[in-house]
């Protein structure tokens, strides 16, 4: 990789920029663009290096005291590693299932409005031929001129019987409509169990990969500085939500995404030790960037990772 | 009353959430559909999810069936003779025949 600031610039895939005042998120977000970035005092910096996949969502800067959702990370470092687990293959093909489903548009909104204005106009029209026949009725029964009113009343009979039809014809335009928004939502029901389908592979497959990562999470935490055996138990950890630290509350989510387990969970560390244990897990080629004081010189850092590093000033 | 039924996770989610916020509107849950009370509100709410999420909510009007009401006699005549009648296993349709009961057609096409 290549860190070019304002006025220097270091390359290699262990480099120590501390001290360049730059704050470990400007790093971040210079990894994360494909090109130069502004940092807070308005000068530019440029990192050159493989594009971020998503563990990167979790470990882009390590600082002491951060909090790192674990499993998520952890699922995503196994994603990065040979080899599989089981469920993929099902998830792959309830993804295209999925994908497969179509859906017709229908537009029952329109065919409705069109019912409900039609129906007022006929029933304003409906008043119209009583008041004309109304007043043919009353000028016939006083000898009166009715050639007039009975005019005015086949008008109104002509419009009525126009609007009419009108009426019959929107209301069969939306029977038609309700039958095949009736035949779009048996594809929707398809679709939606298609969904719930792939929602629980996906949880499945995210267990999977957290199991399948655990023993080389347990080393890693061993072997990062700032970590040591005791944290970890041999069971994968039930983590909830964002904390890492173990004998938090299981957080309960809204939606269908709760964490399983119950069981504590089983890692007793701080997030930054968890987070240097993800990227060393996990098969990287992106620069993570590190804040923690923990490491004498960048290549030490590059070293504990198993990953290329830019060391930045906390 | 109106019956909001959904059809994706993201609007099944939001009639949930729509119900837990607003149990005093809401008659009955179902898992992804629910029955509203027949209010402005009621209807406010049911609009609301299909704005956001389109044809994935289908917004209805129910009424209550009355079965003593002419048109829905026969059905509710042919079904209480039905149930009582002495052989379970006798299908309506041979049930129906040897009486003065609607066959299963002439029942079909009855419109309410």
């Amino acid at each position: 990789m290549r860190v070019t600031g304002a006025d220097w610039s270091r390359s290699g895939a262990a480099v120590d920029c501390r001290g360049r005042d730059v704050s470990p998120d400007a790093f971040a977000a210079a990894v994360r663009a494909s090109g130069a970035v502004e940092t807070a005092d308005g000068r530019k910096l440029r990192v050159s290096a493989p594009t971020p996949g998503v563990v990167h969502e979790y470990v882009d800067a390590i600082r002491s005291g951060a909090k790192i959702a674990l499993r998520p990370a952890l699922a995503a470092a196994e994603r990065t590693r040979p080899g599989t687990v089981d469920g993929v293959a099902a998830l792959a093909d309830a993804r295209e299932a999925l994908a497969a489903v179509e859906v017709p548009d229908v537009d029952v909104a329109g065919a409705r409005e069109r019912v409900a204005e039609a129906r007022e106009a006929a029933e304003a029209v409906q008043a119209d031929v009583a008041a004309a026949r109304g007043a043919v009725q009353t000028r016939e029964d006083l000898d009166g001129d009715v050639a007039a009113g009975r005019d005015r009343l086949r008008a109104a009979v002509a419009a009525a019987s126009e609007r009419e039809t009108e009426l019959v014809a929107a209301e069969q335009a939306l029977a038609r409509a309700r039958e095949r928004a009736r035949e779009a939502r048996d594809a929707r029901s398809r679709r939606l169990v298609l969904e719930d389908r792939v929602g629980r592979l996906e949880r499945d497959v995210r267990a999977s990969r957290v199991r399948a990562a655990w023993p080389a999470f347990r080393a890693a935490v061993a072997a990062v500085p700032g970590g040591d055996e005791t944290m970890t138990g041999s069971e994968p950890g039930s983590f909830a939500g964002d904390e890492t630290m173990a004998n938090s509350e299981p957080e309960s989510f809204a939606d269908d995404e709760t964490m399983a387990g119950s069981e504590p969970g089983s890692f007793a560390g701080d997030g930054a030790t968890a987070a240097l244990a993800v990227a060393r897990v996990a098969d990287l080629s992106a620069p993570v960037v590190v804040a923690v004081d923990r490491f004498d010189a960048a290549t030490d850092a590059r070293r504990a990772l198993d990953a290329p590093v830019v060391l930045a000033s906390p | 009353m109106i019956l909001v039924v959904t059809y994706s996770r993201a609007a099944r989610q939001a009639l949930r959430n729509a119900c837990r916020a607003h149990e005093d509107a809401v008659v009955r849950r179902f898992g992804r559909a629910a029955l509203l009370e027949a209010t402005a509100f009621g209807a406010f709410l049911g609009l609301r999810l299909r704005e956001r999420h389109g044809g994935d909510v289908q917004v209805e009007r129910t009424s209550p069936l009355n079965e003593f009401e002419d048109a829905v006699e026969p059905a509710r005549e042919a079904a209480v003779a039905y149930e009582s009648r002495e052989s379970p296993s006798t299908p309506y349709a041979k049930f129906a025949a040897g009486r003065d009961l609607p066959s299963k057609a002439t029942l079909r096409e009855r419109d309410l």
